[in-house]
């Protein structure tokens, strides 16, 4: 009737990346990070694969991290940040120097550097950012701070320049005039 | 906006800080990536008092900064998704710096720095002008004649005369010729603290707060005028709650 810990067809399955909104999980997740470390990084199992990275409140980071699945950062962060396909989050105790990247960004703790969102920007109650933001969307709490400059960028000014339309007999239609 | 949505946030009493709730973003984009989509207020403390109140000089001051296009301006108040969102919709490049926050923590940490040095290792001007000149070194640093506009909010109902004098000077170097600048001066000491945001084209709202800093003084129309002198012209709005609202065109 009860099945042994170690039969194999009951063991835990890897624990999955916890939400990135839930700052009581300080556990760390290895993840192929292109960073220099200057602290003693505790060996975990490996996350699967969706699972993100996080990056506690006693880490220092100095130097560039990039990847391209959500980051979590809890701990103190100088040089760049790179996400270009995932979310970054700074949490509440996060410091961040970097400019920062990604398909999205929450910021919960303090960041000093810009900040582009490719799809969105999220500045908590809690959060200051010092340096200039570009979102194509823009959420600001009642409480945040931000001493820099806020500019949405349009989808156009984001998007790759668009290959010339030609007509049937191959002269270059004008372009379409933006909308207002 | 309907009168009941106007009334959503009053609440009996001040309750301190503004709350923190998102207000209304994340929806699908509108054209400036700032959509209205309310969020439920969380259960906690009261929502500090809100009232919106019609504003002549920001009536005006859009007037003035129509069809100007990609333009930047500057608001020396707290960042409000409300006045950035309805500036971004209108093409600008908004810088935001909360200076009566900053000089509130500048006079902290001066006075820490300064009781930690000794008579003997201090050989810095501790009079309110160098003072007012250590604190504009990492404030308003902007390139002259950059801005279109300026909101100033009462900002200057909370500084000392010395560092009022120089953030005028300051603001009033970074305003392009022709640019304009908003600010509220208090007709009588402010009962209550309340920091600013706009609300629509036609009015503005103000938001009970901590009071951060006393007020230091109520200008009278003749300083306001000489601290403005600069600026080619100027109007001055009343409003019921004998708040002036000058406008200033550079």
């Amino acid at each position: 009737m009860w099945r042994k810990p170690e039969d194999p067809k009951f063991a835990a399955a890897p624990p999955m990346f916890p939400a990135s909104n839930s700052p009581e999980d300080t556990s760390l997740r290895t993840e192929p990070l292109s960073a220099t470390s200057n602290s003693t990084v505790p060996s975990v199992a490996a996350p699967a694969p969706t699972a993100g990275g996080l990056l506690t409140s006693t880490l220092v980071i100095k130097g560039e991290i990039s990847g391209s699945e959500d980051l979590m950062v809890d701990g103190e962060v100088h040089g760049k940040i790179q996400i270009n396909e995932g979310k970054v989050t700074i949490g509440p105790h996060g410091r961040v120097s970097a400019d920062i990247v990604a398909r999205e960004i929450l910021v919960r703790g303090k960041v000093e550097g810009s900040l582009r969102g490719r799809e969105r920007v999220e500045i908590a109650s809690t959060g200051e950012v010092r340096g200039d933001v570009f979102a194509r969307r823009l959420v600001i709490e009642e409480g945040a701070a931000i001493k820099g400059s806020i500019e949405i960028e349009r989808p156009a000014e984001m998007a790759p320049p668009r290959a010339a339309r030609v007509s049937g007999d191959g002269a270059e239609l004008p372009g379409e005039r933006e909308s207002a | 906006m309907s009168f009941l949505q106007r009334l959503r946030f009053s609440a009996a009493g001040h309750a301190g800080a503004a709350p923190t709730q998102a207000v209304g973003l994340g929806g699908p984009a509108g054209r400036s990536g700032i959509s209205a989509t309310p969020v439920s207020a969380p259960a906690g403390p009261a929502y500090a008092p809100r009232t919106v109140r019609p504003s002549s000089g920001l009536k005006e001051m859009l007037w003035h900064l129509d069809g100007i296009g990609r333009g930047q301006l500057l608001d020396v108040g707290p960042v409000w998704q409300n006045t950035m969102g309805f500036f971004i919709e209108r093409g600008f490049r908004v810088y935001s710096e909360d200076l009566l926050s900053e000089w509130q923590t500048f006079l902290s940490d001066e006075e820490a720095r300064m009781r930690a040095l000794s008579a003997a290792e201090c050989d810095e001007d501790v009079t309110p002008a160098g003072r007012a000149e250590r604190f504009l070194k990492t404030t308003l640093q902007h390139g002259p004649g950059t801005l279109d506009g300026i909101l100033l909010w009462d900002l200057l109902d909370y500084l000392d005369s010395a560092v009022g004098a120089r953030v005028i000077a300051r603001v009033t170097s970074l305003v392009r010729d022709g640019g304009v600048l908003l600010a509220l001066f208090h007709s009588r000491k402010p009962e209550s603290f309340h920091r600013y945001r706009v609300f629509d084209a036609q009015n503005i709202e103000l938001v009970g707060a901590h009071s951060m800093i006393a007020p230091q003084r109520v200008y009278q129309n003749r300083e306001i005028q000489d601290l403005f002198s600069r600026f080619r012209s100027s109007k001055t709005f009343v409003g019921r709650d004998q708040v002036r609202e000058g406008l200033f065109i550079k």
